[in-house]
């Protein structure tokens, strides 16, 4: 009897979660900005269209030594794929698998590149460069490869990190951001039915705004 | 008489300059390597390619040197393109890029062409390194190596001078018969990697 009683519970639980989490989609679009303005990060912006999430910082940085734990965040997410995965010291077979797990397509890339619309002869190479990296996974700040001096690219804080084409997974009441499947993700958040909102795991809310900021790189 | 002659001496020495990425006589290419406590661990002459590929390593001792050539990395490509200046006009960047032959090729070429170069088991770097060869300017990849591609190099008396575009004197290497070691400007010796080493 009590076996019967464990089977049903068990089903149940599993009637009840796996709906659930299949039926989840990360549905956040466009631009969410706090006003808190203690936090460095002032937001982020959800582009499904290109895969690609962008972490927007305040334009002044804060001072205050509560949020230094919330500017790491930043630096971390920039330094998040070397510290997870080091290609170099992957033999040639394991690259090769790397790439086609991941999708990879430097061809591709290289390409889409070329015969880009963004790209001309008199613009720097750093920001063929750049566009290069906008079509493979990856974590960009554009301060940190001198991006930030590019002529499409000046007008932006040098800080703005770019997550690009990353995985988004749903783990109990979380939306997890994460790259190439490493387990520790780069961004969480609460997983809300009201997408005006979305709360990050240190609990800051950023509210959807109805001009998008302009991130067409 | 003697004046004259002095004048033409100057004055042929003047125009004996070597055109942007040529290479010259200078006789050294492969990998050089130091064992000395100092910033440059290595440098690596490719003729074919006409590129100087530099590593670095941890050390004190000439780490100004670095910083140097970082900064020239990091700033050059925007004088090579002439427009982080506003002030100039579309036609004094073409008479620029025409002085220093950037018409010549069409970085879309160069990304098609390095497409069809494209190995399965590459890497990010390494599609930069084939691009970084076929782009005039100093590349820097990481904070541990940089490439310069198409430098001038030219021979001054007993000296071995790199020049790139308008940034004078790089790097000066002791002029020597034996081309197995390397001497800098600085005493540092670096001695030729051979194959199998």
């Amino acid at each position: 009897m009590r076996k019967t009683i464990y089977f049903i519970l068990i089903i149940s639980l599993l009637l009840i979660n796996v709906p659930l989490t299949h039926a989840q989609e990360f549905e956040y679009e466009g631009t969410y900005l706090t006003t808190d303005q203690t936090q460095h990060i002032e937001g982020f912006h959800f582009d499904q269209v290109k895969n690609r999430i962008i972490i927007i910082p305040q334009e002044i940085t804060p001072t205050n030594h509560e949020s230094m734990m919330n500017m790491m965040r930043i630096y971390n997410a920039q330094r998040y794929v070397n510290e997870h995965i080091d290609l170099t010291a992957m033999t040639k077979e394991e690259v090769t698998a790397f790439n086609e797990e991941h999708d990879i397509n430097y061809q591709k890339a290289l390409r889409t590149v070329a015969h880009s619309d963004k790209a001309n002869d008199t613009l720097d190479y750093s920001y063929w460069d750049f566009l290069f990296l906008m079509e493979i996974p990856g974590v960009h700040t554009l301060g940190s490869i001198r991006f930030m001096n590019i002529e499409p690219l000046i007008s932006y804080p040098i800080n703005t990190t770019i997550i690009n084409q990353p995985d988004i997974h749903f783990n109990q009441d979380l939306w997890e951001v994460s790259l190439f499947d490493i387990k520790t993700p780069i961004l969480r958040f609460e997983a809300g039915t009201n997408t005006q909102y979305i709360k990050d795991d240190y609990g800051i809310l950023y509210e959807k705004q109805d001009l998008d900021l302009d991130f067409d790189f | 008489m003697f004046g004259l002659v002095l004048l033409l001496i100057i004055t042929l020495n003047g125009l004996t300059t070597h055109a942007q990425g040529d290479f010259g006589d200078f006789p050294y290419e492969g990998t050089y390597v130091t064992t000395e406590d100092y910033v440059i661990k290595s440098f690596t002459f490719d003729h074919e390619a006409r590129t100087i590929s530099i590593t670095f390593q941890s050390s004190e001792k000439g780490i100004d040197r670095m910083n140097k050539l970082i900064n020239l990395g990091n700033n050059n490509n925007l004088l090579l393109s002439a427009v982080i200046d506003p002030s100039i006009t579309s036609q004094q960047i073409e008479d620029t890029r025409s002085a220093w032959n950037f018409t010549e090729y069409s970085l879309s070429d160069i990304y098609l062409e390095t497409a069809e170069k494209v190995e399965p088991w590459m890497t990010d770097y390494d599609i930069q390194q084939l691009l970084s060869k076929r782009i005039s300017g100093i590349h820097t990849f990481s904070h541990n190596d940089m490439m310069i591609t198409h430098p001038a190099i030219q021979k001054s008396q007993d000296l071995w001078i790199v020049n790139f575009f308008n940034i004078d004197r790089i790097f000066r290497f002791e002029a020597d018969e034996d081309i197995d070691t390397l001497v800098d400007d600085f005493g540092i010796t670096y001695e030729l990697v051979k194959e199998g080493e």
